[in-house]
């Protein structure tokens, strides 16, 4: 069951590589699929398991031989999920939604602060697409591997 | 320790090696996993963007003086490894570095007719070297400014990187219409590169300029070879 959930989140994290490579390519710009997949897997995923997936995230996306912000933020992100999770008070569906558009606003307030003040619409519709595949991702991993405790909810009396 | 989670320590420590030392398999998955140009529509751009070095360089002829230096740089064919992955930034990573003589502040540029010397189309400048890559900010970057002027007449304006670049501070009883050619006219540049077309010609929201679009004939994403101009002029 592990090795297959593994596995799944692999190939869902390559899917979004494709997709959005190919977004960028055919439009001019891309939602940031990836960030989107990766913030998802801390919902489904261990400790080792996301720090692979957030590490092969970095190693597919870096464009550079040094080590950047983006890099090391698309590297760490999924684990600050992981440990600030259990803080969220809501289901984890609408926590997931909630961390998703965060993570991206932190991302990139981070990496292009000018640019993200200058052009929102680009930013909100990146935001957009990448809540609505992210969400899609959260519901097929929810589907197939049920995570085993519900986050907020209070066990039965 | 479960024996399933050794071998995910391994792939982790694998990974990180690979981040650190072999980024360029990260470039060839990234390579993998982009669309393929299409060869048709290749031979109908390198025309476009002929026509488009053509109109800049009448434009500089009939704006220049006689005696116009003869343009002698040296064009170093690089080949164009990764992009910037996300929204708001446009780089370019080159295969030529300082080993092969690359400068931070050369010029990178597109052939539109095979033959770099003769015409040329810019795509951006040096902004890192390391040893044998280099990492060039497009004019699609946000961060990208430029002095350029625009058709026949010379008219002067800011160039403003982004995903549409835009052309701004253009006065506002200047003729210039839809179509005109925009050059370069930075000392930041060899002078008259063609640059793009101007469209959407429109007065500015605080009514004191001119504004526009600059419409340019490529896909920077399709982008696989480039050249570096690696002599001053």
């Amino acid at each position: 069951m592990r090795a297959n959930k593994f596995l799944a989140s692999l190939l869902l994290l390559l899917t979004a590589v494709l997709l959005q490579y190919n977004f960028n390519a055919f439009l001019g710009w891309s939602p940031d699929f990836v960030l989107g997949v990766l913030v998802t897997f801390p919902f489904f995923l261990g400790f080792i398991e996301i720090l692979f997936m957030g590490l092969a995230g970095a190693l597919i996306l870096n464009w550079q031989p040094q080590f950047s912000s983006e890099i090391l933020m698309i590297s760490t992100m999924p684990l600050f999920v992981l440990f600030v999770k259990k803080y969220f008070p809501w289901r984890a569906g609408l926590s997931h939604i909630l961390s998703t558009f965060f993570m991206l606003a932190v991302f990139y307030g981070i990496s292009d602060y000018a640019s993200l003040f200058g052009n929102p619409a680009l930013f909100l519709k990146s935001a957009a697409w990448t809540l609505a595949y992210g969400a899609l991702v959260f519901q097929a991993l929810n589907y197939f591997y049920p995570p085993s405790q519900r986050f907020g909810a209070r066990p039965p009396q | 320790m479960k024996k399933e989670n050794w071998f995910l320590v391994g792939l982790v420590f694998g990974t990180l090696f690979l981040l650190f030392f072999r980024q360029n398999l990260g470039w060839k998955i990234q390579a993998f996993f982009s669309p393929a140009v299409n060869l048709q529509s290749d031979a109908q751009q390198k025309l476009v963007l002929e026509n488009e070095s053509l109109n800049a360089e009448l434009a500089l002829l009939r704006q220049i003086k006689k005696n116009q230096p003869v343009r002698n740089g040296a064009f170093l064919p690089v080949f164009v490894y990764s992009r910037y992955p996300f929204n708001f930034k446009n780089e370019l990573l080159v295969s030529a570095g300082a080993n092969q003589g690359v400068d931070i502040g050369q010029t990178a540029v597109i052939a539109s007719n095979g033959a770099a010397s003769s015409g040329s189309i810019l795509v951006g400048k040096v902004e890192k070297v390391f040893e044998n890559v280099s990492l060039v900010r497009t004019v699609f970057d946000s961060r990208f400014r430029s002095a350029v002027r625009v058709g026949g007449f010379g008219t002067n304006a800011l160039l403003k990187g982004g995903g549409k670049p835009e052309l701004s501070l253009i006065p506002k009883d200047a003729k210039i219409a839809n179509g005109d050619v925009v050059y370069s006219a930075s000392p930041d540049f060899p002078y008259g590169i063609a640059i793009g077309n101007a469209g959407n010609v429109r007065i500015s929201s605080d009514q004191l300029f001119q504004e526009a679009d600059v419409e340019t004939n490529y896909n920077p994403n399709e982008l696989q070879s480039i050249f570096i101009i690696s002599q001053n002029f």
